[in-house]
């Protein structure tokens, strides 16, 4: 071993401290950045050369030291689980502000509810038994509370239909960015494919890409398998998102507003729709709240109006209105969103009970039809008890959601956790590797100086 | 495995256990200030169930206190209206005793049989008393006066106007016909050509015969019996309504308990809970503070 090549081992010591200590300030850099991944510095000792020279006599050594490469940090197999719970949790999480809206649309139980105004002209039939004669104030009472009823029924329709509406519109949004996200992935793998050819370092790429193709996983579903050179692919149940450089488009189907029995919304590859299986993600959370959990709820409602115009008409129809005639329906429609007060005279409500005469006289004033419709409140599948049942079904699933919700978040956590324990910037570590690489610094820069003042000794003898 | 524990994953920790913290606090705080334990189904899915029909029943049981009201009414209206009669018909009948007594002559007959008619008309007057525009002996008859001013005529119906006052007693009768207040005063069907009990007495007073007065002395004593039946009637009727009113009223007020019980929160436990939950959470912030602060980079120098 000569002196000089003593200098070289003192240079690539310098060199390989040198670049730890920038790993390790790239890593403290980005102690905070979403997504990144701690880098080491894989060094390794030159080992002298193996098959000596022909007639060498001396026994080689070592020959200090080469960096490797700069590695990220990272566990494939936790990542992989965070996709899954990620998408999970974020399906859970659309579904459950659905759900939150649904109930905020209901306010049940509450003095104002449905349930009560229910419970209201149910009592005014009965204030009308009291004093049924014709033109009396329970008439016009009465039809009031029909109206408010009817109000409140579409209203609530209405409601259930923007909301419909705007998750819809928030399917598209979500699809527009899933896109983009994809061009973006293929983009990356591009660039770290040609990184990764060329021996560069492709670990912040990596880590940008890496942190997409999750946000990929919580909006659709998505799952990541790693491909050569660096890239990803991401596919979606039977489809890839992203094949290496290039990307596939999504796009929704189905209907853009809502109709009762209308198609079902769906995800499909762009241009021509045709399905693709989106199996977790918000995606799959806004999907099925457009088409299981709003319809469900707005079929359930339906139900509730369709009944009760039933059963009051149906009433009606055998008492007699204020001037003998049978009574006419009250309401028309039998959906939550076209059930009406069809009566405008208040004497068309029919209190009392008679068999009708030609031509009509008006009825004695027995009120016996208005108390037989109060009865009517007691109904087992009445609208009270449609709507109650309505409600402690919606409470259970939402219920239900919302515990879901709160074990996936623990799940979600804990792997968040593990990903962080495997990936994350520790500050006390690297401040001991701050330590470590400023001596092995010193330590490298102090050995050149001996080597040079020993080199200085060997010329100067010779003087 | 030995676990690598990162700043990031502390303060990310820490953020979670405050956030939980935070949203129990939150939780509580909408109970405080809302008074409710329910304020969507999914808080008991159960409980809104029974809230809703305890509500719906709530709201029934009003409306039949309202029905006992309106029927309590009508019999008190019909009670004073039959004292009235009652004290009339008395009047009636010592006329008519000392019309049959013979040293009355035909004038005093004659002045005793205006008397008879004025107290007829004002017994028609009673037996027409209204209660909200409703003639209240007509029955369910739809018909302004229950009879008829001049010929006496009963142009009510024999069903009793019932009010609902609660669901297992159903209809509870709050009137009494004509026929059964009145009886054969005014028109008596054994007698169509007659204009009744009264008028039969005023007429044989003029007449001066005594037979058919003497008759007639017995019928109006059936009448005045009938009139008295009816008024312990009215009485047994109000006892019943007046016994079903105190039941209801029991029933609202515990109605009134259970919906309080399933819905609203119980004010002390949930101000402990919140106590607790502010105390956590403050001691959440305390540690949170001092595990976040020091890492390696302060003791280095």
């Amino acid at each position: 071993m000569s002196g000089f090549s003593s200098l070289n081992l003192g240079v690539s010591a310098l060199s390989a401290a040198q670049r730890a200590l920038d790993v390790t300030g790239q890593n403290l850099s980005n102690a905070n950045t979403d997504g990144y991944s701690r880098q080491r510095v894989q060094q390794s000792a030159n080992s002298g050369p193996v098959v000596p020279a022909m007639y060498a006599k001396g026994v080689p050594g070592g020959d200090g030291v080469t960096i490797n490469g700069i590695d990220r940090v990272r566990d494939g197999f936790l990542e992989l689980r965070a996709q899954q719970e990620h998408s999970t949790s974020s399906s859970l999480d659309a579904t459950q502000q659905t759900y939150s809206a649904v109930e905020s649309t209901f306010g049940e139980p509450s003095p104002t509810g449905l349930s009560s105004q229910l419970a209201s002209f149910w009592s005014s039939w009965d204030g009308l038994a009291n004093d049924p004669g014709a033109g009396t104030p329970p008439r016009g009472l009465l039809l009031e509370n029909a109206r408010a009823l009817t109000g409140t029924v579409r209203a609530q329709d209405d409601q259930l239909s923007q909301q419909w509406l705007s998750t819809r519109q928030q399917v598209d949004t979500v699809v527009d960015q899933v896109n983009g996200m994809a061009t973006q992935v293929a983009k990356l793998n591009a660039a770290i494919r040609s990184a990764t050819l060329s021996g560069g370092s492709a670990n912040e790429l990596s880590d940008q890409r890496d942190a997409l193709v999750l946000q990929l996983a919580e909006a659709t579903g998505a799952t990541a398998s790693p491909g050569e050179d660096g890239v990803v692919d991401v596919m979606l149940a039977g489809g890839a998102l992203v094949r290496g450089t290039s990307s596939q488009q999504l796009m929704s189907t189905g209907p853009d507003t809502f109709r009762r029995g209308g198609d079902p919304v769906g995800i499909g590859w762009a241009p021509g729709g045709q399905p693709a299986a989106v199996g977790g993600g918000k995606l799959q959370g806004l999907l099925g709240s457009l088409n299981a959990i709003l319809p469900d709820t707005v079929k359930s409602l339906d139900a509730v109006a369709a009944s009760l115009a039933q059963i009051v008409n149906t009433q009606q129809a055998q008492g007699l209105d204020a001037s003998g005639k049978p009574g006419a329906p009250l309401f028309t429609g039998t959906t939550a969103a076209d059930l009406q007060v069809a009566m405008t005279d208040p004497n068309g409500v029919a209190a009392a009970t008679g068999t009708p005469s030609d031509p009509p006289v008006p009825p004695p004033l027995n009120g016996g039809n208005a108390t037989a419709m109060s009865g009517h409140a007691a109904d087992p599948g009445g609208p009270d008890a449609l709507f109650r049942d309505m409600m402690v079904r919606l409470g259970v699933q939402a219920q239900s959601v919302g515990t879901r919700v709160d074990t996936q978040n623990a799940v979600k956590n804990q792997v968040d956790s593990a990903r962080a324990s495997v990936s994350g910037v520790s500050m006390d570590e690297e401040m001991t590797n701050l330590v470590a690489y400023q001596h092995a610094y010193s330590a490298a820069a102090q050995y050149i100086s001996v080597i040079s003042s020993t080199m200085d000794t060997l010329i100067n003898m010779t003087r | 495995m030995s676990f690598r524990v990162t700043s990031g994953m502390l303060s990310r920790d820490s953020l979670q256990g405050l956030q939980a913290n935070l949203s129990r606090l939150q939780r509580t705080q909408e109970q405080i200030t809302s008074g409710r334990r329910i304020n969507r189904p999914s808080d008991s899915p159960v409980d809104t169930a029974t809230a809703m029909r305890l509500r719906a029943q709530q709201q029934q049981n009003t409306q039949q206190g309202k029905n006992i009201d309106d029927g309590l009414s009508w019999l008190g209206q019909a009670d004073s209206s039959l004292s009235q009669a009652s004290a009339m018909l008395n009047r009636v009948r010592q006329l008519t005793v000392s019309g049959l007594n013979a040293t009355n002559g035909a004038t005093e007959r004659d002045a005793m049989a205006a008397e008879i008619d004025e107290l007829r008309s004002s017994l028609i007057g009673v037996a027409n008393t209204d209660y909200l525009g409703r003639p209240i002996f007509a029955g369910t008859q739809n018909v302004g006066q229950a009879f008829d001013a001049q010929t006496g005529q009963y142009q009510g119906n024999e069903v009793a106007v019932t009010r609902n006052v609660s669901s297992d007693d159903g209809g509870v009768p709050v009137s009494l016909t004509g026929k059964q207040a009145f009886g054969t005063l005014f028109s008596d069907p054994a007698d169509p050509s007659s204009a009744g009990v009264l008028a039969r007495i005023s007429e044989s007073l003029r007449s001066g015969d005594m037979d058919k007065l003497n008759a007639d002395l017995g019928n109006l004593d059936a009448a005045a019996q009938t009139m008295r039946e009816a008024q312990s009637l009215v009485g047994a009727r109000m006892n019943r309504l007046t016994g079903i009113q105190t039941r209801s009223t029991t029933q609202q007020d515990s109605l009134t308990a259970a919906l309080s019980a399933t819905e609203n929160i119980d004010l002390p436990s949930t101000i402990m809970d919140l106590q607790v939950q502010q105390t956590a959470y403050q001691a959440a912030l305390g540690v949170t503070a001092k595990i976040i602060q020091p890492s390696l980079v302060d003791f280095l120098r």
